[in-house]
C-alpha cells in the first residue's frame, strides 16, 4: 500500500482511455527511445529485467524473444494473448479497459524488439468493451502517428489488429490461440516446433500476455535497475474478500498482507480456509501455508505457482469437494477433446468429484482420483490436462519421476473428502446466523 | 546420422525420421491409433508415449524426432538418444490411455464388425486393464448415417480423427469435422453435407475402431473367419494394389459352401495407390452382381443360345474353325484378360496364321484427389480396364482397329466383349467371356470364363508396372480362366501346349515378350505353385 502505482496509473483518472490524456500523464515516451535503440538492445534489455511471463507459465521473456530464428526470410508475427480465461483472473481486463494505450505502446516496442510489423491482440470474446476501448485507441494511436507506416520517423512500420475469440479456454494456450487466429479449431499443436519458429501463418510468432507486453513501456522508462528493485505486478484477488479486485503490488507481497492489508481481510471477519494463489490450474494452500511471498520461486517452494496471479480466497464456510467439482466441471467443459487422457479424465474426475459430493462416492475413490489426475498430467499435448490434474493432485515431483506430489485438494483437505463419502453430507456447516 | 538405444538394440536414425518409424525397422511395434503414415502426425492419441531419458515427460514415438547431440553431451558416450518403450512408466501410460478410452467405449464387440481386427481390443488385450473402474453411466451418442455407403457409430469412436484428415489432405473433400469439445465431441457431417465422394471408402479401413462401418459390409461376416489375397484393382488402368478377403460361406437352406468376396481393401504401395483405393474399385464387385453372369457353355441352336456342355461347346467352336481357312479366322485380345491369356491368344494367332487384334477398353470419367498436404494426387483413370498397355504389349499391336481386323472374317474368336460394337456380325462369333451383353446375345458359341478374383495373372497397368493379381474364390458355375480354355482351343487345334499352372504361361510369356525380358518370375509369382491350377487337356 502507498507504493506507486505503474501498471495502473491510469486507473481512475478520468477519460483515460483517451490519447491526450494519456500523453499529459507521460504516455508515449518510452517508444521514441525504444526506436532509437537496437532490437537486439531491447532483448537483452528484457533478459537483464528478468521479467517473466505473466500469463501463468512464468517463462523469461526475453528468452523467449530471443528464439527466434535469424535466418527465417519469414515475416514476424506478435501475438498479444488477452484471452485471459483462467479462472480468476481479471488483470489485463484492466490494462485494456483503463488504459489502452500503455498496452498499444508496450505493443510497439515489442514489435519493435523482435522486428514484427503485424501484431495482433487476441482478445476474450466476452471482452466486448475492451475490444471496443482498444480499437478506438488504435485508431487515436494511427492518427498521432504511434502506429501505422513510419512510426516517429525511425522507418519502422507496424499494424495492430484486434481478433475477437469465440469464446473457448483453450484458445488462450499459445498454440491453441495460433490455430484459432488462423480461423481453426482451437486444437493445441504439438512442440516442437515452437511457434517462435512455426507459428501463425506457418511464421515466426511470439505469443505474450498484455501484462507481460507492457512490461517494456516501464522499464525503458525508469531503467532496468529500478525494475528489478521494484517489479510491479497486478495481483486479481477475488472470493471470500472484503474488497476483491485487481490490485497493483510489488512483485513477492505476502499473500497475508495482499489478503488483509489490500482487501480488507476475509468477509465477516471469518477464518482463512484456503487460498487458491494462481488461477485455477494451481495447487491449493492451505490457510497455514499462506504466509509466502506472491513471485515465482516462493510460491513454487511451497507446492504452489503463481500461474496468472489469479488469487482466490475461500473462508472457512467453503466445502472443499464442491469448490473441486466446480474447478473440474470448468476444466471437463473447456477441454477441447485433442488428446485422451484429457477429453477422458477430465469428465471422469467431474463425474467421480460429482459423486461424492452428492453422497455417492466410495472411499476408493479418493486414490482413483489421485491416480486418475497422475494419468492427466504430463501426458497431454498442451497443459490444460496439467492445469485439470493439479488442483486434484498437486505439481509434479521431479524427486518421484515427475509423478505428482500429491499436495493438493485431495491430499490436503483429505478428511473433509472422507467425511463426505463416510456421513454423506458436508463438514462445513454453516451457522444460521452467518447467512 | 544420429545414434539412438532404444530398448536394448542400438538404431542409427535419420534426421527428420521419428521414433516411431526407427523402432519399427528393427522390429519394436509401439501401439498407436492416431498415426497413419500417409496423414499429418497429431500426436493426439498418446498410446505411442515412451520415456526417453532426459525429457521430463513421456514423449510421443509419431512425432519425436532426434537431433545429434555435440560430442561431450553423448548419453553413455555415443548415443543421441536413449528411449525405453516398454518400460514400468510406458506400461502405466498406456494402461491409463485404454482405460480412458473404454470408459465411454461400448463393449459391443460381438456385434461390431471391426472385431477381430480392432485396435482398442487387440492393445486392450495386450496392454489395458482386465476389469473397469468407471462406476459411472457411460456416454451413448446416437448412431449416425453419414451419407450412401458409411454408418458411423458415434459411440465407439475414439477421436483419433484419422478419418477428418484423411477427407482434408487426401481427399480434399472435407466433409467430415470434429463437432463440440471434449468428451462430447464427436464426428459429423454438416446438414445436407454427406460424406459422398469416390474415396470415402477409405475412412472405414483408416478407422481402428468400429466406429466407421461400410453399408455394404456391415453384419455380414466376422473377420477371424477371412482368407486374405492380394490382388490387383481392375477397374481402371490406374492398378491399385487390393487384397481380397473372401470367406467360405452357407447359402441358405442349401448344404453347399460357396465362396464369396466379402470385401476389397487397399494394399500399401507407394508408387502405385499408396493406401488407397477409390469406391469404384472397392465396390466393384457390387456393380458386377447386378450384371448377368454367364454360368455354363452355350451354344445357338436356331434363333437361340442353349445350355450345353462343355465339350459339346468346345466341339462347336472346333468344328467352325476347322470349316474355314484360317486366314478366315480372327482372335481378338482383350484389355480386362491378363497379359498370360493375351498371350496365349497371340501365340495361337501366330502360329495357326489368323487375324490378331485387341478390342478397345471403355473410357469414362477421370478424377482427381489433390491436395497441398498430399504429395501423391490419387488419380481414377479415364480408361476402365485394368491391362490395355498389357495387352498392346503382349500382342505387339500399337492400336485397335477391329472393325478393319474383321472385316472379312468369317471365325471370330473374343476374349470378353466389353465395349465392342459390331458393325456387322461375322458368320461365327465365339465369345469367352463373363458376362452378358449385346455382343454375347449374337455369339454363336459362348464359353463362360472365369473373374479376375477367381484366377491369376498379371495386368500391366498404365505406367508399364506389371503387378500380381492371385485367385481368391473359386470359379463361380462352370467358368473357366480364359488361359485353360485357350489352352483346350489349342490342343483340339492340333497344337499340344502343355502348361501346369499360369506361372508357366507367365515363364513363357516372359521369354518371348521383350517389354517383359526384364520381370522378375520369382517377384511376380512367388507362390505360384499353390495356385492349384490344374490344366485341363
Amino acid at each position: 500500500m502507498g507504493m506507486e502505482k505503474v501498471l495502473t496509473k491510469m486507473v481512475g483518472i478520468e477519460n483515460s482511455q483517451n490519447i491526450d490524456v494519456y500523453l499529459k500523464h507521460g504516455g508515449y515516451q518510452a517508444l521514441p527511445k525504444a526506436l532509437k535503440m537496437t532490437p537486439d538492445a531491447l532483448i537483452q534489455m528484457m533478459k537483464d529485467s528478468g521479467v517473466r511471463g505473466r500469463g501463468g507459465a512464468g517463462f523469461p521473456t526475453g528468452m523467449k524473444w530471443s528464439f527466434l530464428p535469424k535466418d527465417n526470410p519469414k515475416p514476424r508475427y506478435l501475438l498479444c494473448n488477452a484471452d485471459e480465461s483462467e479462472p480468476g483472473t481479471f488483470k489485463d481486463r484492466v490494462l485494456m479497459e483503463d488504459d489502452p494505450h500503455q498496452v498499444i505502446e508496450g505493443l510497439a516496442i515489442s514489435s519493435f524488439a523482435i522486428q514484427s510489423h503485424t501484431c495482433y491482440i487476441y482478445i476474450r470474446g466476452e471482452y466486448v468493451k475492451g475490444a471496443k476501448i482498444l480499437n478506438k485507441a488504435i485508431q487515436e494511436a494511427y492518427d498521432k502517428g504511434y502506429l501505422g507506416k513510419n512510426i516517429l520517423g525511425s522507418g519502422f512500420d507496424l499494424d495492430i489488429t484486434v481478433h475477437r475469440g469465440a469464446g473457448a479456454y483453450i484458445c488462450g494456450e499459445e498454440t491453441g490461440l495460433i490455430e484459432s487466429l488462423e480461423g481453426k479449431r482451437g486444437w493445441p499443436r504439438i512442440k516442437p516446433p515452437f511457434p517462435a519458429v512455426y507459428g501463425v501463418f506457418g511464421c515466426p510468432t511470439i505469443v505474450n500476455n498484455v501484462e507481460t507486453l507492457v512490461t517494456p513501456v516501464h522499464i525503458i522508462n525508469r531503467g532496468v535497475q529500478w525494475w528489478k528493485d521494484n517489479e510491479p505486478k497486478l495481483y486479481c484477488m477475488s472470493g471470500h474478500l472484503n474488497r476483491p479486485g485487481t490490485y497493483e503490488a510489488k512483485m513477492g507481497t505476502n499473500l497475508l498482507d495482499l489478503i488483509n492489508e489490500y482487501c480488507g481481510g476475509i468477509r465477516h471477519g471469518r477464518k482463512l480456509k484456503a487460498v487458491i494463489p494462481g488461477g485455477s490450474s494451481v495447487p491449493v494452500l492451505r490457510a497455514e501455508e499462506c504466509n509466502v511471498a506472491m513471485d515465482f520461486d516462493a510460491l513454487a517452494k511451497v507446492g504452489s505457482a503463481l500461474g496468472s496471479a489469479g488469487c482466490m480466497v475461500m473462508d472457512e464456510t467453503t466445502c472443499m469437494v464442491n469448490a473441486l467439482w466446480n474447478l473440474l466441471k470448468f476444466y471437463a467443459h473447456e477441454s477441447c477433446g485433442q488428446c485422451t487422457p484429457c477429453r477422458e479424465g477430465t469428465h471422469w474426475l467431474e463425474m467421480i468429484l460429482g459423486r461424492i459430493e452428492t453422497g455417492r462416492g466410495r472411499m476408493e475413490d479418493l486414490d482413483l482420483m489421485l491416480e486418475t489426475a497422475n494419468n492427466i498430467a504430463g501426458r497431454t499435448i498442451c497443459p490444460l490436462g496439467d492445469a485439470a490434474a493439479w488442483p486434484v493432485a498437486g505439481l509434479p515431483d521431479r524427486n518421484k519421476g515427475n509423478d505428482l506430489n500429491g499436495q493438493s485438494f485431495v491430499n490436503k483437505f483429505r478428511e473433509e473428502f472422507e467425511y463426505h463419502i463416510t456421513n454423506k453430507k458436508c463438514m462445513v456447516t454453516i451457522p444460521h446466523e452467518w447467512n | 546420422m544420429p545414434l539412438v538405444k532404444i530398448d536394448s538394440q542400438e538404431v542409427e536414425i535419420g534426421k527428420n525420421e521419428t521414433v516411431f518409424n526407427a523402432a519399427k525397422r528393427v522390429g519394436i511395434d509401439i501401439p498407436f491409433y492416431c498415426y497413419h503414415p500417409g496423414l499429418k502426425i497429431v500426436a493426439s492419441c498418446r498410446m505411442c508415449l515412451v520415456d526417453m531419458v532426459g525429457a521430463p515427460k513421456l514423449v510421443p514415438a509419431c512425432s519425436t524426432t532426434v537431433p545429434e547431440l555435440p560430442e561431450a553431451k553423448k548419453i553413455e558416450g555415443k548415443f543421441d538418444a536413449v528411449i525405453f518403450t516398454d518400460n514400468e512408466k510406458v506400461k502405466t501410460a498406456r494402461r491409463a490411455v485404454l482405460e480412458f478410452l473404454l470408459l465411454n467405449h461400448p463393449i459391443d464387440c460381438p456385434i461390431c464388425d471391426k472385431a477381430g481386427e480392432c485396435k482398442l481390443q487387440d492393445y486392450s488385450f495386450e496392454h489395458g486393464n482386465d476389469a473397469s473402474r468407471f462406476v459411472e453411466i457411460k456416454r451413448v451418442p446416437q448412431k449416425k448415417d453419414l451419407g450412401p455407403s458409411i454408418f458411423l457409430y458415434t459411440s465407439r469412436c475414439i477421436m483419433c480423427s484419422r478419418c477428418v484428415r484423411f477427407t482434408e489432405e487426401i481427399s480434399g473433400t472435407e466433409e467430415l469435422k470434429v463437432t463440440y469439445r471434449g468428451w462430447h465431441a464427436e464426428i459429423d457431417v454438416a446438414p445436407e453435407k454427406p460424406l459422398n465422394n469416390k474415396m470415402m471408402g477409405n475412412v472405414v479401413d483408416l478407422c481402428p475402431v468400429g466406429c466407421l462401418i461400410d453399408k455394404h459390409e456391415r453384419f455380414e461376416g466376422r473377420v477371424w473367419n477371412f482368407v486374405h489375397t492380394d490382388s490387383i484393382c481392375p477397374g481402371c488402368s490406374k492398378g491399385c494394389n487390393t487384397t481380397l478377403d473372401t470367406m467360405k460361406h452357407q447359402k441358405l437352406n442349401l448344404e453347399e459352401l460357396v465362396d464369396q468376396v466379402y470385401r476389397i481393401r487397399p494394399r500399401e504401395n507407394m508408387t502405385v495407390n499408396q493406401w488407397w483405393i477409390c469406391d469404384d474399385g472397392r465396390y466393384h464387385l457390387e456393380t458386377d452382381k447386378k450384371k448377368t453372369r454367364i454360368m455354363v457353355p452355350h451354344v445357338k441352336q436356331g434363333s437361340k443360345l442353349a445350355e450345353v456342355s462343355w465339350a459339346e461347346a468346345l466341339s462347336v467352336s472346333l468344328q467352325k474353325i476347322k470349316a474355314v481357312s484360317t486366314k478366315e479366322v480372327a482372335l481378338i485380345g482383350s484389355p480386362y484378360a491378363s497379359n498370360e491369356e493375351n498371350y496365349l491368344l497371340g501365340k495361337l494367332a501366330r502360329l495357326l496364321g489368323t487375324g490378331l487384334d485387341v478390342s478397345k477398353p471403355i473410357y469414362g470419367d477421370t478424377q482427381t484427389f489433390k491436395t497441398d498436404k498430399n504429395p501423391y494426387p490419387f488419380t481414377i483413370e479415364s480408361e476402365k480396364a485394368p491391362n490395355y498397355r498389357g495387352a498392346k504389349t503382349t500382342l505387339s499391336l500399337t492400336d485397335s482397329q477391329l472393325d478393319k481386323t474383321i472385316a472379312d472374317k468369317k471365325v471370330v474368336i473374343m476374349l470378353g466383349s466389353h465395349n465392342v460394337e459390331l458393325k456387322s456380325k461375322p458368320e461365327t462369333l465365339i465369345v469367352i467371356g463373363s458376362f452378358e451383353d449385346a455382343v454375347t446375345a449374337q455369339a454363336d458359341v459362348l464359353l463362360p470364363a472365369a473373374l479376375f478374383t477367381e484366377t491369376s495373372g498379371t495386368y500391366t497397368n498404365k505406367d508399364g508396372a506389371v503387378q500380381k493379381f492371385n485367385r481368391a474364390i473359386n470359379a463361380l458355375g462352370e467358368s473357366k480362366a480364359i488361359w485353360q480354355i485357350l489352352v483346350e482351343l489349342a490342343s483340339g487345334l492340333g497344337q499340344s501346349w502343355y502348361y501346369e499352372n499360369v506361372g508357366d504361361v507367365a515363364k513363357e510369356m516372359i521369354e518371348n515378350v521383350n517389354a517383359y525380358k526384364t520381370l522378375e518370375l520369382d517377384k511376380l509369382y512367388p507362390q505360384f505353385s499353390t495356385l492349384n491350377e490344374q490344366m485341363v487337356v
